[in-house]
């Protein structure tokens, strides 16, 4: 499990000698609160507009391309997130969104079972 | 040419946070241009109040992911001034340590990822590093040691937790620090190749005579202390900084227009600390800036670009000579016990300079909070270059023009979400 708070070029420090990353946040994507999303670009770009919930300069998209631009990528990414709807400062999880979270997590639990487990971290 | 057009970006690129650009030309003449910053405000400063005065550096170290340590330092220094209290020689000297590494990662990140591209004609990062790998290389690995000496001092890289007013929770090992040294040698000489790549850039012939405005501390860079100087005459204490500054909200802009008495906009920064301090910089990056054709001052907003790459080789320098000199103090922090009154502080954040003003009362309680970053500051001066630059260019082509309206601004590695801070908040009660 890693914390990436800041811009999204140190997820390529993250990601040095990684195959497989799951990355995990909350997303606004416009369905309604509490819908689950997966992501799984294959060697596609992620989308464009899919953005780190920070307002930095680079989206996660950008730093995968950047990442396999310059050969230190990880295999395969995936993205699961959960709808949100309420963002506002001190805002508790919603109900909405908290009865999703085993949900989730059984999400990411399934993906690392696919995975080839060549490291560990 | 008898025209009349409009030239908007609605979301700029490559810049920290949420800001848009609007230029208006009315029969072949430029009739107005807004810089306009609509990220929401986040209310900081209200945030802050009630608070102890403790947690001002960690709660304000998160209005920015790439430069927390300008707030945290800035909040420090005005609660320790309202304690009555000064660091000791070393933990100032951990304190400017841990900042060299923000000056580093941040001013990377703009040089080579998000202003090095207008230069070069590529939409981006990416772009460049099919082109130019190495470098792109060398910039993430500069990057990388920026954060690891913010990791090694304040614990973790972003949003650091061993900070705190007085000082540190831990100081690090004379051992842990030197650790570092084969890295920042190596990040001086790669610093210099910055330098010389940037210099070789193509800049917009724009020359304008600024206000420049930034710290000054007798026989260093300025950084982490100092009075605050123009290039227009002024020298202040940092107390001092409300009765020659004011801010203004304007319509357009979710961040406060920011001006300097009987002067009006002024510009900080990078080219402002080294126009102002030039004799100040270490002999390596005198070296490197004079290799670089840089005058004793820069007045081309566009070569900031080189500017910063020189900071970049200053920063490591001076990590270097602090970690050299560097003995692990006794205690990681000075006791600062709380007392009614305000304090000032003001450093320098890779942007410009960051100033904070808190008022406590006897218990150590934050009354009030006032925080103006270096983007809101720079916002009048973004805007008259863009006057400046689109004036001397409307022969150019929408798309050109747009594009060269964007370089503008990103001269000034705005942070617009630091900027977005302001506070307009009314209290009713009934």
């Amino acid at each position: 499990m890693l914390d990436c708070a800041d811009e999204p070029t140190r997820l390529l420090d993250l990601w040095a000698g990684l195959d497989t990353v799951v990355v995990v946040d909350a997303i606004r994507g416009g369905t309604s609160p509490g819908t689950l999303h997966r992501i799984d670009p294959g060697d596609d770009p992620l989308p464009r507009d899919l953005r780190l919930a920070s307002t930095h300069a680079m989206g996660i998209g950008d730093a995968l391309e950047l990442g396999r631009t310059l050969g230190q990528a990880p295999r395969r990414v995936v993205v699961l997130g959960i709808e949100g709807v309420a963002f506002g400062i001190g805002e508790e999880l919603t109900p909405a969104v908290a009865a999703r979270l085993d949900d989730l997590v059984a999400a990411v639990l399934r993906e690392l079972e696919e995975a080839p487990c060549t490291s560990a971290r | 040419m008898s025209e009349t057009r409009e030239i908007r970006t609605d979301y700029l690129a490559r810049v920290e946070g949420e800001g848009a650009m609007l230029v208006r030309v009315r029969d072949g003449a430029l009739e107005e241009v807004q810089f306009k910053i609509f990220e929401p405000p986040r209310f900081f400063e209200a945030l802050l109040r009630g608070r102890r005065f403790t947690e001002a550096p960690d709660i304000t170290a998160r209005i920015c992911g790439i430069c927390p340590i300008a707030y945290m330092a800035s909040s420090a220094a005005a609660m320790e001034q309202v304690c009555g209290v000064e660091l000791t020689p070393q933990l100032q000297a951990l304190r400017r340590l841990i900042y060299c590494g923000e000056w580093i990662e941040s001013h990377v990140l703009h040089v080579a990822m998000l202003h090095a591209p207008d230069f070069l004609g590529f939409d981006g990062a990416i772009e460049l590093a099919r082109e130019r790998r190495d470098l792109v290389e060398v910039a993430l690995r500069l990057k990388k040691l920026g954060n690891e000496l913010m990791r090694v001092i304040g614990g973790r890289e972003v949003h650091p937790v061993n900070f705190r007013v007085g000082g540190f929770y831990r100081a690090p090992t004379a051992a842990e620090l030197r650790a570092l040294v084969p890295e920042l040698e190596w990040a001086r000489d790669a610093g210099r190749e910055l330098v010389r790549w940037t210099a070789g850039f193509d800049f917009p012939d724009y020359e304008r005579d600024y206000a420049f405005v930034s710290l000054r501390h007798p026989g260093e860079y300025p950084i982490e202390r100092g009075r605050i100087v123009s290039s227009t005459g002024l020298d202040i204490s940092v107390d001092e900084y409300e009765e020659h500054f004011t801010e203004t909200h304007v319509e357009r802009s979710n961040a406060l227009h920011s001006s300097l008495a009987g002067v009006g906009a002024y510009l900080v920064g990078p080219l402002a600390r080294y126009a102002l301090n030039h004799e100040d910089l270490s002999d390596v990056a005198k070296e490197a800036a004079a290799e670089a054709g840089l005058g004793r001052v820069v007045r081309n907003p566009f070569k900031s670009i080189v500017v910063r790459a020189v900071e970049t080789v200053y920063a490591a320098d001076e990590a270097l000579r602090i970690i050299a000199a560097y003995e692990r103090p006794d205690d990681p922090a000075v006791v600062c016990a709380p007392r009614a009154g305000s304090g000032h502080g003001c450093t320098e954040a890779p942007r410009g300079i960051c100033w904070h003003r808190y008022r406590l009362d006897a218990e150590g309680t934050i009354l009030d909070a006032k925080i103006v970053p270096p983007t809101s500051q720079n916002q009048k001066t973004i805007e008259e270059d863009l006057v400046g630059v689109v004036g001397g260019s409307l022969h150019l082509p929408d798309a050109e023009l747009a594009h060269r309206c964007e370089q503008t601004i990103r001269n000034y590695d705005p942070c617009i979400s630091c900027a977005t801070h302001f506070l307009r908040f009314e209290v009713e009660r009934l």
